[in-house]
C-alpha cells in the first residue's frame, strides 16, 4: 500500500453508508465505547447509523451530515477515509441548526424526548464553534489503512479546496474528547491550540458520551498547509 | 392569522421555552441573543410552535431559518395560502 494506491476525491452517493459509519466512528474514537449521536438519544449503533444514511440524500449543507463537506480517500476503489469539513454559520444557520434539523427529521421522535431528558449532561459538555471558521470534523480512517497520514492529507485537501475557492476563512477548529490524548497530541503536532474544554463530572456521562469532556482546538489554516 | 397574532404566540413560546418572561422577539433575533436557545431548546421551541399552528416545517423551512424574522415569514407563509 504505497501513497500512489489512494485517490483523494468528493464523496458521492455510493459512499453514504460508509460516511454514515465514518461519523459514528470517529465520534467513538480509539477510546470511547460508544457514540452521542446514539446513546445520547436512547438508540442503538444500527439504528443511528440508519438514521444519519438516510439524511444523506437531504445534502443539507453546514454540518457534519452533508456528504458534501466530505473528501474520502479511496484504495482500490473502496473508501477507507474521509474528513469533513465546511464553513461555520456561512449561510447564517449554524451547524446545530441544520444538525437538529436533520435530527428532527430522521431520528425517531421518542429519542428527541430522551435527549432533552439529558440536558444537564449535555450543557455539561457542548464547547461552542467560532461562526466564520473552518470546522474539520467526522476525521476516521479505517483500521488497515493508519499511520500513512491519511488524516493529514484530507485536511490539506480541503484547506486546499478552501483557498482555492477564496472562502473567507482564517482559521480553522476541531472538536474531540479529553481522554483522545493520542488524537489531541496528533493535532498540536500540526498547529492546532486548545481553546477551550468542558469536563462534565456526572457519573452517568459515560452512558452517553465517548468521553467526560471535550476540547476545541484551533488554528490558522496555513499551518495545515505544512508539511 | 395576522402576523400580529403570529406574532404574539411565538413570543409567548420563546417567553416560556427560554424561561425569559420579559423576552421581546424581534425579526433580527438570533439563537446568539437568547441566553438559552441552545440545541436542545431549539427543538423543543420548533415542536411548540408546530404544535401551536397545527403544522410541521419542511427540512427545507427550518434549514432556512436565520433568525426570528424568517420564522414568523414561514408561519405566515403556511397559514395563509
Amino acid at each position: 500500500m504505497t501513497e500512489l494506491n489512494y485517490i483523494i476525491r468528493r464523496a458521492k452517493e455510493s459512499d453514504y453508508a460508509f460516511l454514515a459509519e465514518a461519523i459514528l466512528k470517529a465520534d467513538i474514537g480509539t477510546t470511547g465505547t460508544n457514540t452521542s449521536y446514539a446513546a445520547l438519544f436512547g438508540l442503538s449503533y444500527e439504528q443511528a447509523r440508519d438514521a444519519i444514511t438516510a439524511m444523506m440524500p437531504e445534502e443539507v449543507e453546514g454540518c457534519e451530515f452533508s456528504p458534501f463537506h466530505f473528501l474520502v480517500a479511496e484504495f482500490n476503489g473502496e473508501p477507507v477515509a474521509c474528513v469533513s469539513a465546511w464553513i461555520e454559520g456561512l449561510d447564517g444557520v449554524s451547524s446545530w441548526m441544520a444538525r437538529s434539523a436533520l435530527m428532527q427529521h430522521y431520528y425517531p421522535k421518542g429519542a428527541l424526548d430522551f435527549v432533552q431528558s439529558k440536558k444537564h449532561i449535555t450543557d455539561k459538555m457542548m464547547v461552542h464553534r467560532t461562526e466564520g471558521t473552518m470546522q474539520i470534523e467526522s476525521v476516521f480512517v479505517s483500521d488497515k489503512h493508519r499511520g500513512k497520514g491519511l488524516a493529514a492529507k484530507l485536511i490539506k485537501a480541503h484547506v486546499a479546496k478552501f483557498l482555492l475557492q477564496q472562502y473567507p476563512v482564517s482559521q480553522a477548529e476541531l472538536m474531540t474528547y479529553i481522554e483522545n490524548k493520542t488524537a489531541i497530541h496528533t493535532y498540536e503536532k500540526i498547529g492546532f491550540n486548545i481553546k477551550d474544554r468542558t469536563q462534565c463530572d456526572d457519573p452517568d456521562v459515560l452512558h452517553y458520551f465517548p468521553g467526560t469532556g471535550m476540547v476545541l482546538m484551533q488554528t490558522d489554516i496555513m499551518n495545515l498547509m505544512k508539511g | 392569522m395576522n402576523n400580529e397574532e403570529i406574532n404574539t404566540k411565538v413570543q409567548e413560546i420563546f417567553r416560556d421555552i427560554f424561561q425569559a418572561p420579559a423576552l421581546i422577539i424581534n425579526p433580527d433575533m438570533t439563537a446568539n441573543d437568547v441566553d438559552k436557545w441552545d440545541s436542545l431548546t431549539h427543538l423543543t421551541m420548533i415542536a411548540k410552535v408546530e404544535e401551536t399552528f397545527g403544522f410541521r416545517f419542511k427540512l427545507k423551512e427550518m434549514v432556512k431559518m436565520k433568525n426570528v424574522g424568517d420564522m414568523l415569514t414561514i408561519i405566515n407563509e403556511k397559514l395563509n395560502v
